[in-house]
């Protein structure tokens, strides 16, 4: 190679290397002030928050006394921390269920309240494109500890009402399918009047498309008690076969078989499938027509 | 879920001068992996290149068609063969289809920068994460590098160039804390890809179901199966949001250098049933390189079968791709032989439609229905020949994808409706309405394993069928009893976050329960979940069960 291209070579290469270094150099000065207002706006929000909590205590929690209890502490780490499964967080905690179910139940709402506000203050980093504001690490702390929750009730710690009902239909609100669906499992086993009963099955169709499939399936039981409960519940299906986000058609029309309609149920039912898209109304008819197998039915999917 | 990895590039300045060569551009984007956390392979240096590849591309092939065998249900081969390519087109576009590797330690190989987490300081929120995950003392995964100054070799994990996303799948610290990284799913190539795909099935089922809500997969009034595959990739995966799907059309995005060159491993992805292609860019061992090529084809033309990938996964298998390694022998050092260790990864379950299997012996199920249809065929488009009433028993021979086949014997001759014309031969019934009373006899009649025949998917009633070699198809059935009312869910968990429950509850404490399969979903867990056919189908937790015998 002739010398003069080389030393061409070399110093376009070198010109590379330092304007590479110098947009880095730049672009850690922009981080780094970025992050330093972030953390900025984060404190003062912070203390904004601890005013407006100290304004008004949605609930009457002595919070003095809860930041000098050890537990409470000592429980908040295990539960942020995952590399400790619930399994062993429970075992460590044997015998304090009551006591931890408080905790959880305190800690749950404010997570509840502050993701609804204003995301918990999560925000996107500008130099990421993933953000998922609907799957936060707030998201799965809640999440887990719906998730607790649920184990204690299995293992007959939790009491039907020690969380309040209108807490867990408040969790209702934050649109995670996890966090929706145990919500759901929890207020259900709770127990259900006429009045919940129909407030659950009116807000079915606006929980996200799983979700409000397995309401469904949670109500199934109650639904036997009277007609009126039964047809709510197929008048609900058939609304969320027939929603525009047909993602529900599709997570209902899997979840039929939980409901275990009856014949004239599922005949009914399948009048609603002919207004999906192509891709869908095949998927949403073949669960119907697998659930119509056990009732000894054949659906005639007159969408002609 | 990340941003496009360096790792192509460095693999072509790798090869790009014989001096380049000899770097190793690579351990730069590394963690250096404890020898005593145990791995799930495959390990790249542990095995010949094109062995390594195979072993990848089985895994992302069985992931792939788990994911997308849905599908197939509704004979909606499109959408099947797209979501096969997506599948094979992000672990090589994130990872280059790389997760573990071994090396020589010659001193280099650990980067300081990497295990310390020093390289996540411009990012601070991912050093909480890395520290209760990969630094928890006194045995952490990632030890600082001087720990490995004895070590001869030393097992590496990909990471992203800022350190923030692991693998394959490049899945990301801070957002995936709790399923992914907490579970150890980490620590499997296959649970990796299982976990990516989960991602990348829910960005594209959530624009292909809603199409008409996405102008950028629109064509014609039908389905841009292309432009779909880069929709679930800038959505869900890329953005964590659905509604940037259709990002990748916008060149002023702040992201699209993201989107173009997601479109340049596509399109390398769809250059390979061209034979040369393959062999620069996706080398593998004949049979895999055969498969790869037709699922382009298949992809490319339309193909209304999934034969070739059915008759691919029932009757060959891959050594070792559910493998542990390394393993370690008493001293500590890694070793090549596997030993077991507790929770085992279960052998992958691929549950393949159209897929029969004869049952030797012959066994008893009963209706749990309240009235049961049975049919001349495998599908609700085969004639009903009539109804059998709840509790009715019936033996059944063999299991054809969802449906059982039925001995039609003189009892279920009895069921048969005069109204209705049913074809001679064998009789169907759905298998989810049937529960499994166990073997008809205590000891089969012959011993040698009878063939397993692969139908093609049947949209007529005269299937093509195509015997083959026996294969080693197993299903766990082990009876056992619940200790307690048991909530019943409706799939495993996914990471630590349990499935939504079914609403069905099996009790009072003793009832029985029929196990069908088994499994550990992190090696934190004290009890495992079984997957249950009777009395009813769903998930059910291991704490409250008591197993009885093993068949």
């Amino acid at each position: 190679m002739n010398n003069k291209y080389k030393i061409l070579w070399i110093i376009v290469v070198a010109g590379m290397f330092a304007w590479a270094s110098m947009r880095r150099q730049h672009q850690d000065n922009v981080k780094r002030r970025e992050a330093l207002r972030q953390q900025e706006v984060a404190r003062i929000q912070q203390e904004e928050a601890t005013k407006n909590t100290e304004a008004a205590v949605p609930f009457p929690t002595n919070q003095q006394e809860q930041s000098n209890n050890p537990n409470q502490n000592e429980f908040e780490q295990d539960v942020q921390n995952y590399a400790l499964s619930d399994d062993q967080l429970l075992e460590k905690w044997q015998g304090r269920e009551a006591e931890l179910i408080q905790l959880i139940a305190n800690d749950s709402r404010e997570i509840v309240d502050c993701l609804k506000n204003n995301l918990c203050d999560q925000q996107p980093d500008p130099n990421e494109p993933y953000f998922d504001p609907h799957n936060t690490p707030k998201h799965s702390l809640l999440e887990r500890q719906l998730g607790l929750l649920i184990r204690f009730r299995e293992q007959g710690s939790l009491n039907p009402g020690q969380i309040s009902n209108e807490q867990l239909e408040e969790a209702l609100d934050i649109e995670n399918t996890n966090i929706q669906t145990s919500a759901l499992e929890l207020r259900v086993a709770a127990g259900i009047d006429d009045d919940a009963y129909s407030r659950l099955l009116g807000r079915s169709p606006s929980l996200l498309p799983q979700a409000s499939a397995t309401s469904l399936a949670l109500l199934n039981n109650e639904s036997r008690q009277s007609q009126q409960r039964r047809d709510q519940l197929i008048a609900t299906a058939e609304a969320l076969l027939r929603s525009d986000d047909q993602m529900r058609a599709i997570e209902m029309a899997k979840r039929i078989q939980y409901i275990a309609p009856d014949r004239s149920e599922l005949e009914r039912l399948s009048t609603s499938t002919c207004q999906l898209l192509p891709q869908n109304r095949g998927q949403v008819q073949h669960h119907l027509s697998i659930a119509a197998e056990g009732v000894g039915a054949n659906l005639n999917f007159n969408c002609q | 879920m990340r941003k496009k990895l360096l790792v192509s590039l460095c693999l072509t300045l790798m090869c790009s001068t014989p001096a380049m060569a000899q770097r190793d551009w690579l351990a730069k984007q590394m963690y250096t992996v404890a020898p005593y956390v145990q791995l799930y392979g495959p390990v790249q240096g542990t095995m010949l290149t094109n062995d390594f590849k195979t072993k990848v591309f089985r895994i992302i092939v069985e992931e792939g068609h788990e994911k997308a065998r849905d599908f197939l249900q509704t004979n909606d081969h499109d959408a099947y063969w797209a979501f096969m390519v997506a599948a094979l087109t992000v672990p090589l576009h994130e990872g280059s289809n790389l997760h573990f590797r071994k090396k020589e330690n010659d001193g280099s190989n650990c980067q300081q920068r990497s295990n310390s987490g020093s390289i996540l300081s411009a990012s601070s929120r991912y050093s909480g994460t890395f520290n209760r995950i990969f630094k928890i003392a006194p045995s952490p995964i990632l030890p600082d590098c001087e720990e490995f100054s004895d070590d001869p070799l030393v097992h590496q994990l990909l990471h992203g160039h800022d350190g923030s996303d692991l693998g394959i799948m490049q899945v990301n610290l801070y957002w995936h804390e709790r399923n992914y990284l907490a579970t150890g799913d980490w620590t499997s190539v296959r649970k990796s890809v299982r976990y990516g795909l989960a991602l990348l099935k829910q960005g594209f089922e959530g624009v292909y179901r809603n199409s008409n809500r996405y102008s950028c997969v629109q064509s014609n009034g039908a389905v841009n199966f292309y432009n779909l595959i880069r929709a679930s990739w800038a959505g869900m995966y890329n953005s964590g949001n659905l509604g940037a799907s259709c990002r990748f059309t916008n060149s002023a995005s702040d992201w699209a250098r993201n989107d173009i060159n997601f479109k340049k491993s596509l399109d390398t992805i769809l250059s390979l049933d061209d034979a040369d292609a393959r062999n620069r860019n996706y080398k593998l061992l004949e049979r895999e390189d055969a498969i790869l090529s037709g699922i382009i084809e298949h992809y490319k033309n339309k193909t209304a079968s999934a034969a070739l990938m059915t008759n691919y996964l029932v009757t060959t298998q891959v050594e070792g791709t559910d493998k542990v390694q390394p393993i370690l022998d008493d001293s500590g050092r890694v070793v090549d032989a596997p030993t077991p260790a507790r929770p085992v990864e279960p052998a992958p379950v691929v549950v393949i439609p159209s897929v029969r299997r004869e049952f030797d012996p012959i066994r008893l199920y009963a209706v749990k229905a309240t009235v049961l249809n049975f049919r001349d065929g495998p599908g609700t488009q085969f004639t009903d020949c009539g109804d059998l009433p709840k509790n009715a028993e019936v033996i059944v021979k063999a299991q054809q994808g969802d449906w059982m086949v039925l001995v039609n014997d003189e009892m279920l001759a009895s069921y048969q409706s005069e109204n209705h014309t049913c074809q001679n031969g064998e009789r169907f019934a759905h298998k989810d309405f049937l529960i499994d009373k166990g073997p008809l006899y205590d000891d089969p009649p012959v011993e040698e394993p009878a063939p397993v025949v692969v139908v093609v998917p049947t949209p007529t009633p005269t299937p093509a069928v195509v015997v083959v070699e026996p294969a080693p198809v197993v299903e766990q059935r082990n009876t056992g009893r619940v200790k307690d009312w048991v909530n019943v869910r409706e799939d495993r968990p996914r990471g630590y976050t349990v499935a939504a429950p079914t609403g069905d509850v099996v009790g009072p404490a003793g009832a029985e329960i029929v196990i069908a399969e088994t499994i550990w979903n992190s090696s934190n867990s004290k009890y495992p979940w079984y997957r249950i056919t009777s009395p009813v189908h769903g998930w059910i937790y291991g704490q409250f069960v008591e197993v009885d015998n093993q068949e």
